[in-house]
């Protein structure tokens, strides 16, 4: 579903404007601090109501003023997010948006970008993370079942502490049957997306020129279900530790090639091509989900590539594309389909072609 | 401007009262009638000085026992545990309700250093150990940490031999369900009863 205009006041370094795209390449070209990825946040920020890169959400409100508002439109629908320094407030269609989740699935988004090399490299958290967002695109569900368990997991760690110094069990028991009715939530739906997540990865995978790439899913907990038993197991050393050992949130992805465990051997070209497959098996999942293709953008993701390899990823994107770059690429002259041209400056677009 | 600032710093000890609400106030104290302002600040003052805690159901209230706990006609083979007195007022509004209560004071929140000997858990055990009832509504609040104080205080009191129950989360009356919050449809269809 292309996004056909966005209006923002306030967001960054960039100047308060409205902005018009074409349903096909995008391209952002400018100089490094020009605001190029901040205009992909800005996109990213109004689709689903969350940065990509700001650690502090507050810190994406300019400092000259006192609140951000994004405004999008996208074939018939729009939406909004508003931010001051006390609230945030999120509207579909006019109507205020109470959850995360009811907003989220609104504009279907995958960003590839530079930094998506820490999917393969980087802590178990980020492979979460990624999980975690794909499914909650398609599911409010999952998405209000997730903002829950880290609630009861964050209470559960205290009451461990609590467990250790008063010796007293049956409070954790009670986070214990929350945490396990929550938990197996999210197993489930985890479990149901995990086929099409492998499925999709493999056939990105090989496209861009990886044999045999798989990725499988590491759990903490036997079979993806967790119950008292379990827990009854690591108690002794979840209170002396303080922390929650087992659990969707201590679970991992993990990749192979041929067989081989990829962290183990790859290339640096070989994981940015991991890492883009998976990016691209998440934008096939919503696709084939919702029936509409996910805008894409791409923050300087061919830049590390070599030739084939930066061919082969733009044989496989579909849909709009939003291209950040500070150059304009040499296949701008083979593009079958129409494009148009922002040249960033000090936070400012100017549009041609 | 001292007398001034002071208020407007006092105020906002008021919980949802900032700086700005805060300064609107003050002014229309000042518009006031002396006479008025009186009379607030001594509603205040009396209902914080004469208002205590009901030694069996701990509502606040000005007599002990409070006037629920008084009255002959409440039916007391039933409690109802809440978490604030607000909740009881809430709920006595209803009309529906003939029962008794009991009010915690707050829920388990281990973030917040709150655990169960914070609430006035301990003390609805002793008061059902000395008169045994029917049923234990558990009537906190459907989040995560009303939720576990819910199934801790079950957990305690199913050995003694009550029913112990729970009120049902779902859809707010004469809306539509098109506006409803998908989690709150998602558990309204969990809980759903035959017809």
């Amino acid at each position: 579903m292309p996004l056909i205009k966005i209006r923002y006041q306030g967001f960054r370094n960039l100047v308060d404007t409205e902005l018009l795209f074409t349903d096909d390449f995008n391209f952002i070209i400018g100089d490094n601090g020009a605001g190029k990825t901040n205009l992909l946040e800005a996109i990213y920020y109004v689709g689903l109501a969350s940065s990509f890169r700001a650690k502090e959400e507050k810190s994406l409100i300019n400092r000259n003023c006192d609140y951000l508002r994004i405004d999008a439109e996208a074939d018939g629908k729009n939406a909004a997010v508003y931010l001051d320094s006390s609230r945030k407030k999120l509207t579909l269609g006019g109507n205020d948006v109470q959850r995360l989740g009811d907003f989220i699935g609104w504009l279907g988004i995958t960003l590839l970008s530079i930094e998506d090399i820490w999917l393969i490299r980087g802590s178990p958290a980020r492979r979460r993370t990624f999980l975690d967002w794909m499914i909650a695109k398609l599911s409010p569900r999952y998405c209000s079942t997730l903002t829950e368990y880290k609630k009861i997991i964050r209470q559960r760690n205290r009451a461990l502490h609590m467990a250790n110094e008063t010796g007293d069990r049956d409070v954790l028991d009670a986070f214990d049957e929350q945490m396990i009715q929550a938990g197996n939530d999210l197993y489930a739906m985890r479990e149901e997306y995990m086929p099409r997540i492998k499925k999709h990865t493999t056939k990105s995978g090989t496209a861009l020129g990886l044999k045999k790439l798989e990725v499988s899913y590491a759990s903490s907990c036997h079979d993806m279900q967790i119950d008292r038993k379990m827990l009854e197991k690591v108690r002794m050393k979840e209170i002396l530790r303080g922390h929650s050992l087992i659990g969707p949130h201590r679970d991992d992805l993990i990749f192979t090639l041929e067989g081989r465990r990829l962290q183990d051997f790859a290339s640096e070209g070989e994981e940015r091509s991991t890492a883009i497959a998976l990016r691209l098996a998440e934008a096939e999942i919503l696709y084939t989900q919702t029936g509409t293709r996910p805008i894409m953008l791409l923050d300087e993701v061919t830049a590390e590539l070599d030739h084939e390899r930066r061919d082969a990823v733009l044989e496989l994107l579909s849909g709009q594309i939003f291209y950040a770059s500070t150059q304009l690429p040499q296949f701008i002259d083979s593009l079958p389909g129409g494009y148009q041209v922002l040249r960033a400056k000090r936070g400012a677009f100017e549009i041609s072609g | 401007m001292a007398l001034l600032n002071n208020l407007i710093e006092k105020l906002q000890w008021l919980p949802g009262i900032g700086r700005k609400t805060a300064q609107r106030l003050a002014f229309f104290l000042q518009k006031m009638e002396k006479a008025r302002v009186q009379e607030l600040a001594d509603a205040i003052v009396r209902a914080r000085t004469m208002l205590h805690e009901c030694s069996i159901c701990h509502n606040l209230s000005e007599h002990d026992p409070c006037e629920i706990c008084r009255n002959g006609k409440r039916d007391t083979d039933r409690i109802c545990v809440v978490e604030q007195p607000s909740d009881v007022m809430v709920i006595e509004r209803t009309s529906e309700y003939r029962g008794t209560y009991h009010v915690l004071h707050g829920v388990i929140s281990p973030i917040d250093n709150v655990g169960p000997d914070d609430l006035r858990i301990r003390a609805l055990i002793e008061r059902i150990k000395e008169h045994p009832v029917e049923e234990v509504i558990i009537a906190t609040n459907p989040t995560t940490e009303g939720d576990v104080t819910a199934l801790y205080i079950a957990k305690l009191l199913k050995p003694l031999g009550m029913s112990v129950t729970r009120i049902a989360r779902g859809l707010p009356m004469g809306s539509d369900l098109d506006l409803a919050d998908t989690t709150t449809l998602s558990r309204a269809l969990e809980g759903r009863r035959e017809l």
